[in-house]
């Protein structure tokens, strides 16, 4: 096996290398050839800026709502930017409306035409008109709804974006040539068939000049109550903005290249250590993934349409297409060099190994390793928990972290507070060097250290708050005993922090102390008989027997307690809610206020992941050093 | 024998089980409150009442004691909300701006809903536009609490309606006093309670604001000459009078408020700040203990500017994705309906949004004391909070300009600038 090794690395190395640049290419050519089908970024701000068009339709549809026996249209613009018409009333009403033939409704009166248009691409200048249309109907039928989309088309040419659904049409009315309405309904009323279907009644199709038709489609909600309806306008056009590109797939390339070489890591791991049991759960999970990824490509890629398909390019569709079948190819080498290289048996066993490892292996993926990835995509958007809406901003949560002082204060508060750790480890180990020894009343000695630790903290948080009372604490009171103070520990920025860390170097004293105890007892007692029969002293058998022979437990506890004090949470949250003054603002506190007071879900995420990383390279750098430092123990 | 006897057991299982599956008809109906468990009770109520007489409808009340609005945003964001919350009116904005509620509006008259019962400023609280998103419950405006016995004692006169900043510092000074001897006041005129709901109203009465009209900008109003003389007239209080206990010993700076609280109760502070879901609770330790109070409303800056002070709502909202739109909508109208406003505003937490049950509640209180409240209502404006999203940041940055003035020793002026622009930065960031 290890001489197959490196062999295998190249190999996933190209191919992996190889998967990105296919990937890249795949997505610049899906990006440049729809380019000279897409209206510029001039066309997209006039889009974006409907404002003028947003007052005609009120205007327009408040005039119709005089007429009509609706309390609706109503007329609103989402956070996307998207608009919104909304027809709504009583379900009679509707009914004896449409009856006589929906007076007072034109739907020409939501299309506006004429948005002048020019785009520069590779140095040609194209002119045109752009119109808005109504260009697609949908219907949500489990929430009662009717969506109407209407966008903005070029007179000569149309906006092409496969992963939106809609027809184009040009001013005429007619069907834009080479566009994805090659593959679409020739006509609006082609989309009539499966709106009737299902509704079977109520639907009223509209005469437009050219032979069109648009619809209204009374919907009722559950109750039979309402009649919803809704016309969506979506500034969609596309424009050759490079770095509106790198910002938007950038990121789906940078995760492609990390999975792709985690999956190297992985598969590398899997073959060294010849632990095939993990392949056999992690890879119908990867094939999972995979077909996920499929899925959500075909819906990009496939519109089928009376049996024909027709395939699209798309950059998210093809980006994950690729990974998908570069995953699938690594996968299906991994194994044959898996199956060729092993026997039958060691085979079964390592499935067998598998199946024992499936359910820790899910919990963790559910509860842990899910939600952390789930933390890191939602740090690539603005999403405030409320709305479906989630926009995608790239970057902009973490370059607004690295620009926000609170961030920067935040993390100085947090570096400062894990200098508490060598210090409560110093004192630990200080009282644990004679609570080792056995004597009478040891046990309730070491319980009564260690009974903090097993304490709710929220109640330990606000014991503490009351001993560090300025006018009531004990602390103080003991203080004016000698003439000292009042100290106002907490709501003193200077000493909030230090109030907080000598109260987390008692709380933890006891869990460190019996790691110790553990750590000492463990050590050969006859190391110390010798040392003592060549004339060591106690310091001496501190320094050269004890402390080396417990590095392991200091390193142990070190890391698990610095980690831990970058997660630190409850005692600020309880003690000083981050004041005075952002004095005792800590990373996990700052990104619960974001998640769950300012319900900033993205950029919270964005902080957690700094955290995450942070953690990660301090105890990275935690491991490279204290291996050093037992390597030259060992020498 | 034995096989038989095997397949009627199961077959006597598979019943059982059939009969539990047996689906109930009824439309079924969630409504979330943050209720306690003497308000849990009273909406229990008024769902057995709507129950009755829809028998079509089963309602399921799901009541939160805390982290309330976090456990609607996690059931909207898995698209499981209930059909009808309680909405509190500063999250307002939280989900109007994700469009979660349904715009009430088109249904007034087939809830059989008239806003003409209700008291306008109330309300308007939950409009948005023309838009309306909650069937008002009840509100509390912010007022003074001042301790009679503490008053007497001290030979204070009782604060007046119509009294001025200059009164206010006065009386603080005359309640304020060292009764042990040793140099050291043990008794106060007030608490300086850095919680912007609590000091919200001095801005205003001093001619200030937090915001421009809009809500979109700090810069020239949190900073403006009236604001400042709001904070600095307010940080006077904690370190030229010393009406106040001093600002670093406050509970305060965390989340613990029942120390002014029992000074207050035990006759060492004279004037506290709170809404009207103290009054229970005080007057149940008043019939214990004989504490005699009032309630006053925040001072104007002098005679010739008008009383104002912040108001804090709370209604039925109907969320946009239920199912049943009809009845969420009937329901939440009937939750805030005369009958339902007489059995929820019994538990005396808040006053109704009806005027009419309103007055009967304060005829019938013999303390006199929701009268008192009721003569205030006029002068209550809503909060900025059921404008401005993501509110919650505004709250915790606009205190820090006392922090800044009594902490650090910046100048009011120096403080409100530096503040001003934190807030405007952080409303950038909610009106993104």
């Amino acid at each position: 096996m290890p001489g197959n090794e490196p062999t295998l690395i190249r190999f996933q190395r190209r191919l992996a290398l190889f998967t990105l640049a296919a990937a890249a290419m795949l997505c610049l050519v899906s990006y440049t050839l729809p380019v000279f089908w897409a209206t510029g970024e001039r066309d997209r701000a006039a889009v974006r800026d409907l404002s003028a068009w947003r007052e005609e339709l009120q205007r327009r549809a408040d005039e119709y709502a005089e007429r009509a026996a609706f309390d609706g249209p109503v007329l609103k613009r989402d956070r996307a930017g998207a608009l919104e018409l909304t027809f709504r009333g009583d379900a009679p009403d509707a009914r004896a409306w449409l009856a006589a033939g929906a007076p007072g409704f034109d739907p020409r009166s939501y299309l506006i035409d004429d948005f002048p248009v020019t785009r520069t691409v590779g140095g040609i200048t194209w002119q045109g008109v752009s119109a808005l249309r109504l260009i697609a109907i949908r219907g949500d039928f489990e929430r009662g709804e009717l969506v109407i989309a209407i966008g903005p088309v070029l007179r000569d040419a149309a906006v092409v974006r496969p992963d939106l659904e809609y027809v184009a049409y040009d001013r005429a009315h007619r069907r834009l040539g080479q566009s994805r309405a090659d593959s679409e309904a020739e006509s609006l009323s082609d989309l009539i068939p499966p709106v009737r279907r299902i509704m079977n009644e109520e639907i009223l199709t509209v005469e437009l000049p050219g032979g069109e038709g648009a619809f209204l489609v009374p919907l009722l909600d559950a109750d039979q109550w309402d009649v919803v309806a809704y016309a969506v306008v979506r500034p969609h056009a596309v424009a050759v903005d490079l770095p509106h590109l790198a910002r938007r797939y950038g990121l789906a390339l940078i995760l492609a290249a990390a999975a792709l070489l985690l999956y190297r890591f992985l598969s590398r791991r899997l073959i060294r250590k010849g632990a095939a049991g993990f392949g056999v759960i992690l890879l119908p999970i990867l094939h999972l993934g995979a077909l996920h990824a499929l899925v959500i490509a075909a819906r990009h890629h496939f519109h089928t349409d009376g049996g024909s398909s027709t395939f699209y390019f798309s950059p998210a569709g093809s980006a994950a297409l690729v990974l998908t079948a570069g995953l699938l190819v690594i996968e299906f080498y991994t194994l044959v060099v898996l199956a060729r290289q092993r026997t039958e048996a060691s085979l079964r066993q390592a499935a067998a190994a598998g199946v024992f490892l499936a359910p820790s292996l899910l919990y963790l993926s559910i509860f842990f390793i899910g939600p952390v990835l789930f933390a890191l995509l939602i740090s690539f958007f603005d999403w405030d928990l409320v709305g479906a809406v989630r926009n995608y901003i790239g970057l902009a949560n973490y370059l607004e972290l690295f620009n926000d002082p609170l961030f920067w204060n935040a993390l100085w508060n947090t570096l400062f507070y894990s200098l508490h750790v060598p210090v409560a480890m110093a004192i630990a180990l200080a009282v644990a060097l004679p609570l080792q020894r056995t004597f009478r009343g040891v046990t309730i000695l070491r319980t009564l250290f260690f009974l903090p630790y097993i304490t709710s903290f929220v109640a330990i948080s606000t014991v503490w708050q009351w001993l560090y009372n300025t006018d009531f604490g004990l602390l103080n009171y003991l203080l004016a005993g000698i003439g000292v103070g009042p100290v106002n520990w907490l709501s003193d920025p200077a000493t909030a922090m230090p109030a907080i860390m000598v109260m987390s170097i008692w709380l933890q004293l006891g869990y460190m102390m019996v790691v110790f105890i553990a750590g000492l007892q463990s050590i050969p007692v006859h190391l110390y008989e010798a040392a003592t029969l060549d004339g060591a002293g106690r310091w001496q058998q501190f320094r050269r027997i004890t402390l080396p022979l417990l590095r392991p437990t200091i390193f142990f506890i070190l890391v698990t307690s610095v980690i831990n004090s970058f997660q630190v949470f409850t005692y600020v949250y309880v003690m000083t809610q981050g004041g005075p003054l952002h004095g005792t603002e800590v990373l996990v506190y700052q990104i619960y206020r974001n998640a769950w007071e300012y319900f900033r879900m993205g950029y919270a995420s964005a902080a957690a992941w700094v955290l995450f990383v942070m953690v990660m390279i301090v105890t990275l750098i935690q491991f490279t050093w204290f291996r050093k430092r037992m390597e030259e123990a060992q020498m | 024998m034995n096989t038989r006897s095997n397949a009627a057991f199961v077959a006597l299982v598979l019943v059982i089980m059939l009969s539990a599956c047996a689906r109930d008809e009824r439309t079924a109906l969630r409504v979330s409150t943050w209720s306690s468990p003497l308000e849990k009770a009273m909406v229990d109520r008024c769902v057995a009442l709507f129950e009755e007489r829809n028998p079509e409808v089963r309602v399921v009340h799901e009541t939160y004691t805390s982290g309330y609005i976090d456990k609607i945003l996690t059931a909207m964001a898995a698209g499981n909300p209930p059909d009808v919350i309680l909405l509190d009116s500063i999250h307002i904005p939280t989900f109007t701006t994700g469009d979660q509620l349904v715009d009430l509006t088109p249904y007034l008259r087939r809830a059989g809903f008239r806003p003409e019962l209700y008291y306008p400023n109330v309300l308007d609280i939950a409009r948005v536009g023309e838009a309306l998103y909650a069937f008002p419950k009840d509100f509390t405006p912010m007022v003074y609490f001042y301790n009679k016995d503490l008053f007497d004692r001290t030979g204070t006169p009782y604060p007046a309606f119509d009294w001025t900043f200059e009164d206010f510092r006065r009386t603080c000074v005359s309640l304020t006093g060292d009764d042990d001897g040793d140099g050291r006041a043990d008794r106060f005129g007030t608490e300086m309670n850095r919680e912007l709901y609590r000091w919200q109203p001095w801005l205003w009465s001093a001619g200030g604001d937090l915001v421009d009209p809009h809500g979109k900008r700090a810069g020239g109003y949190f900073d403006s000459p009236a604001s400042i003389r709001a904070f600095t007239f307010l940080s006077e209080l904690v370190t030229r009078d010393r009406v106040t206990r001093r600002y670093e010993a406050l509970e305060s700076m965390s989340r613990d408020y029942d120390q002014g609280q029992k000074m207050f109760y035990s006759g060492r502070i004279g004037l506290f700040p709170s809404g009207h879901w103290w009054l229970p609770q005080i007057l149940r330790y008043g019939r214990k203990g004989g504490l005699n109070i009032g309630i006053v409303p925040y001072p104007r800056l002098n005679e010739t500017s008008a009383p104002v002070t912040v108001m804090y709502e709370s209604g039925f909202a109907v969320t946009r994705a239920t199912r049943h739109r009809k009845w969420a909508v009937r329901l939440a109208a009937f939750l805030a309906s005369e009958e339902c406003q007489r059995i929820l505003c019994s538990s005396g937490l808040a006053i109704s949004a009806m005027p009419k049950v309103a007055e009967e509640i304060a005829r019938a209180d013999i303390s006199g004391l929701e009268r008192d409240f009721l003569r205030i209502v006029p002068t209550c404006r809503p909060p900025w909070g059921t404008v401005i999203p993501r509110w919650s940041a505004v709250e915790d940055v606009a205190p820090t300009v006392f922090d800044r003035i009594l902490l650090k020793g910046e100048s009011p002026a120096e403080a409100a600038r530096a503040v001003a622009e934190q807030l405007d930065g952080v409303l950038a960031n909610a009106w993104k």
